[in-house]
C-alpha cells in the first residue's frame, strides 16, 4: 500500500526539488515551486501518519528529536494555510511573541503536521471572521528545557461542551452531513498522540458560536543556531570536487520518472552514470562495466532488488561494489532485512537530494564543491589535544582522570578550576568537553601520555 | 513502603547511561533537584569502565545506544559477580513489549519509556533505591545474626566442656 502511494509523489517531489536548484528558475518560480514542494512534503506526511495509525494504535512509534528554527516552522506553515484561509476570505495571522526562542529542539515533522492539521480544521469550520496562530516560550524555572506554547485559535462554530471530550477519539466528527467537510477522522487523534508522544499536551477550549482554541504545551530542548546550520550547508552541492576517481555509478529502478531524476541529478554533479529499469539488466551492466556503486530499487517486477543484490555479490568484484537500497517502505523494520539482503545502505523514498550526496559520501568517500561556501560557525570550545594535557602536573591529570572515571562531575569542575589557575585554554577547552558529557574524551587526552 | 528522601540522597550514585547530552543533562537536573548524586555516562563503554571503578546504586540504561547497546552493558553487568547485584532501569523510546520483556530477561528492574517524564522517573528511582536500601539493611541484619548466632554456639560449647570437666 505505501509503495503505491509514495511513488508517485516521490517523482513530484524530487523534480519540484530539482527545477528549484536549477540556476534558470525565476525567483517567482522557485517560490512556486517551494509551495508545490512543501504541499507535497505535507501530502507525503499525511499518507505516513495514516498508515502510522496503526502503529500509534499498537504503541510503536519513533521519534526524531532534531534541532530546528520554530519561526522558520511556524512561517512556513503560515504562508500555506494563508492561500487556504485567503480561498475562503478569512482572515489569518502568525501572532510569535517577540522573546520567543528560536532555536529547539524536537520532533518538527510531527510538530508541523499537528499545526497543519489544527490549522486546517479551523478553516474547514469557520465561515467568517479570523483565524490566528500564535506561539510564545516560557522557560521551566529548575531546568534548561522550555515550554513552547502554541494556540490555534478561530472564531468559527465553536464545539458544544459535551463533545469536546469525545473530539480526540478516533473517526470522531461531529459534522458529517456536509460534503465539503470530507476528512479522515483521524487528524486530532493523531495529533494528540504526537503530542503526547513528544511529552506534551494538546487541550481545546470553546464558545458555541465565537469559536474555539486549541493549545499546544510542549517541553523543548534548547538549540543554538550552529546546530541548524550544519543542516543547512548540507544543501548546494555544486559538482565533484578534482582528483577523485572518476566514479561510476549504475540507477536501478523500475519506474523511468525514478531513474531520470537520480540520472540527471547525478549526471549535473559530474558522475558517470548508467541505468537498468530491472535487475537482470543490472547484472549485465554490471559485469560489463564494473560501478563502484548501485542505487538499487527494492521493489520491481521479475527480479526484485533483494534477489539483485544476492546475485550481484556473487559475482566476481560484487563484494566491493557498494549498493544503496532505496525504499518506499515506510516501516523501518524493512531497514535490517535490507541490510541482511547485502546491501550497504537504504534510503527511504522519497528521499531529499542532500540525502543522496550523504550517501555518496559515506560509501565511497566521494568529495564535493559546495555553491556556497559554508560559513563556518566560530566555535567556543578551543581544542586541547594530549600533548597540552601532558604539560600539566602529574597530580593534576591523576585526580582529573580519577574524576572523569568515576563520572564526578563536581569533581571534574573543581579540578578544573585548579587546572585554571596553570593553563586558562586548557581549562576552557577541558569544559567545553564537560559540559557536553564527553568524559571519554577528557579519559583518552589524559591516557594516551600515561603508561 | 515510605520513602525517607534524605536516606535515599545519601544512599550513593546514581549512574545514568545516554548517548544523547540533551536526555543525559534532562536526568541528570531531574534527579540532582531531589538531592541525588548523578554521574552522566555517554556511552556503554564509558558506563562500564566508570562503574568497575566506583559502584553506583542504581543505573538508569538507555536501550538504543551506538557501539555497545543498553542490552549489552547489562548483560555484561550480570554476568560479572561484583555488579550484578546493582539494580537496572531500562530508558528507551522503543515502547515493543517483547523489547521490554527482553530487558526484564536481561535482568532488568523496572522499564522507562522516553519521552522521559520527570515525575515519573523520581518515583521510579526513589521506589528501586529504597529496595536497594531495604535490602542492604536485611543482608547487614542477616549478618549480625549470624554472628551472633556463631558467638552464641562457642558459649553453649565452652558450657559443655565446663560441665563435662566437672
Amino acid at each position: 500500500m505505501s509503495h503505491e502511494l509514495r511513488t508517485p509523489l516521490n517523482a513530484i517531489l524530487g523534480f519540484s526539488e530539482l527545477m528549484s536548484l536549477d540556476k534558470s528558475t525565476t525567483q517567482a518560480q522557485k517560490e512556486t515551486l517551494g509551495i508545490i514542494n512543501r504541499s507535497g512534503a505535507h501530502l507525503l506526511n499525511m499518507i505516513n501518519d495514516v498508515l502510522d495509525i496503526s502503529k500509534i494504535e499498537a504503541g510503536r512509534f519513533e521519534v526524531d528529536i532534531q534541532a530546528f528554527d520554530v519561526i522558520k516552522l511556524l512561517n512556513e506553515i503560515g504562508e500555506m494555510i494563508n492561500v487556504r484561509a485567503a480561498s475562503k476570505q478569512l482572515g489569518f495571522s502568525v501572532d510569535l511573541a517577540v522573546d520567543i526562542q528560536r532555536f529547539i529542539k524536537s520532533d518538527s515533522k510531527k510538530l508541523r503536521q499537528v499545526l497543519i492539521n489544527l490549522l486546517g480544521n479551523a478553516i474547514k469550520f469557520t465561515s467568517s471572521g479570523k483565524i490566528t496562530l500564535q506561539a510564545h516560550t516560557k522557560p521551566f524555572t529548575c531546568s534548561d528545557r522550555l515550554m513552547l506554547v502554541i494556540d490555534v485559535i478561530d472564531s468559527g462554530v465553536g464545539i458544544p461542551e459535551e463533545k469536546q471530550t469525545e473530539l480526540f477519539k478516533p473517526f470522531v466528527q461531529l459534522v458529517q452531513e456536509n460534503s465539503d467537510m470530507q476528512g479522515t477522522g483521524l487528524g486530532l487523534t493523531i495529533s494528540k498522540s504526537l503530542i503526547e508522544l513528544l511529552g506534551g499536551q494538546i487541550n481545546v477550549s470553546s464558545v458555541l458560536g465565537e469559536g474555539s482554541t486549541f493549545k499546544i504545551e510542549l517541553p523543548v530542548a534548547l538549540a543554538t543556531h550552529a546546530d541548524i546550520a550544519a543542516e543547512e550547508n548540507y544543501r548546494a552541492v555544486k559538482s565533484l570536487a578534482p582528483e577523485q576517481p572518476n566514479w561510476r555509478l549504475l540507477v536501478v529502478d523500475d519506474s523511468m520518472d525514478n531513474r531520470l531524476l537520480l540520472v540527471t541529478m547525478l549526471v549535473n554533479i559530474g558522475f558517470q552514470v548508467r541505468e537498468a529499469e530491472n535487475g537482470q539488466e543490472a547484472i549485465d551492466i554490471f559485469k560489463q562495466w564494473q560501478p563502484d556503486l548501485i542505487w538499487m530499487d527494492m521493489r520491481m517486477p521479475v527480479m526484485d532488488g533483494y534477489e539483485t543484490t544476492g546475485k550481484i555479490r556473487q559475482l566476481v568484484g560484487g563484494d566491493k561494489v557498494k549498493i544503496v537500497a532505496l525504499t518506499a517502505s515506510a516501516f523501518i523494520d524493512q531497514h535490517n532485512e535490507i541490510i541482511k539482503a547485502g546491501c550497504d545502505g537504504v534510503l527511504h523514498k522519497p528521499f531529499h537530494i542532500p540525502e543522496i550526496f550523504a550517501a555518496l559520501t559515506k560509501q565511497l568517500g566521494v568529495r564535493f564543491i559546495y555553491q556556497d561556501a559554508p560559513v563556518t560557525a566560530t566555535s567556543i570550545t578551543s581544542k586541547i589535544t594530549a600533548d597540552m594535557i601532558a604539560t600539566l602536573p602529574l597530580a593534576l591529570r591523576e585526580e582529573l582522570h580519577e574524576a572523569a572515571l568515576i563520572l564526578d562531575t563536581d569533581d571534574i569542575e573543581a579540578v578544573i578550576v585548579k587546572i585554571r589557575a596553570f593553563e586558562p585554554e586548557i581549562a576552557d577547552g577541558l569544559e567545553a568537553l564537560a559540559k557536553s558529557y564527553q568524559f571519554d574524551q577528557i579519559i583518552q587526552l589524559i591516557e594516551k601520555n600515561m603508561t | 513502603m515510605t520513602i525517607n528522601h534524605k536516606e535515599l540522597a545519601t544512599a550513593g550514585d546514581i549512574l545514568v547511561v545516554d548517548d544523547s547530552p540533551d536526555n543525559l543533562r534532562f536526568l541528570k537536573d531531574t534527579l540532582t533537584s531531589e538531592g541525588y548524586r548523578v554521574r552522566p555516562a555517554s556511552s556503554g563503554q564509558l558506563a562500564l569502565q566508570s562503574i568497575q571503578a566506583k559502584l553506583p546504586v542504581l543505573i538508569l540504561l538507555d536501550v538504543r545506544m551506538p557501539e555497545i547497546d543498553g542490552f549489552e552493558v547489562c548483560r555484561r553487568l550480570k554476568a560479572d559477580e561484583t555488579t550484578q547485584a546493582i539494580p537496572i532501569i531500562f530508558a528507551s523510546a522503543l515502547t515493543d513489549t517483547s523489547e521490554k520483556v527482553k530487558g526484564f530477561e536481561l535482568g532488568a528492574v523496572d522499564y522507562v519509556t522516553k519521552p522521559l517524564n520527570a515525575q515519573e522517573v523520581l518515583m521510579r528511582v526513589a521506589t528501586h533505591v529504597s529496595l536497594f536500601i531495604a535490602r542492604r539493611q536485611l543482608e547487614n541484619k542477616n549478618r549480625e545474626l549470624q554472628e551472633t548466632a556463631s558467638e552464641l554456639n562457642q558459649y553453649r560449647k565452652y558450657l559443655e566442656n565446663s560441665i563435662q570437666e566437672l
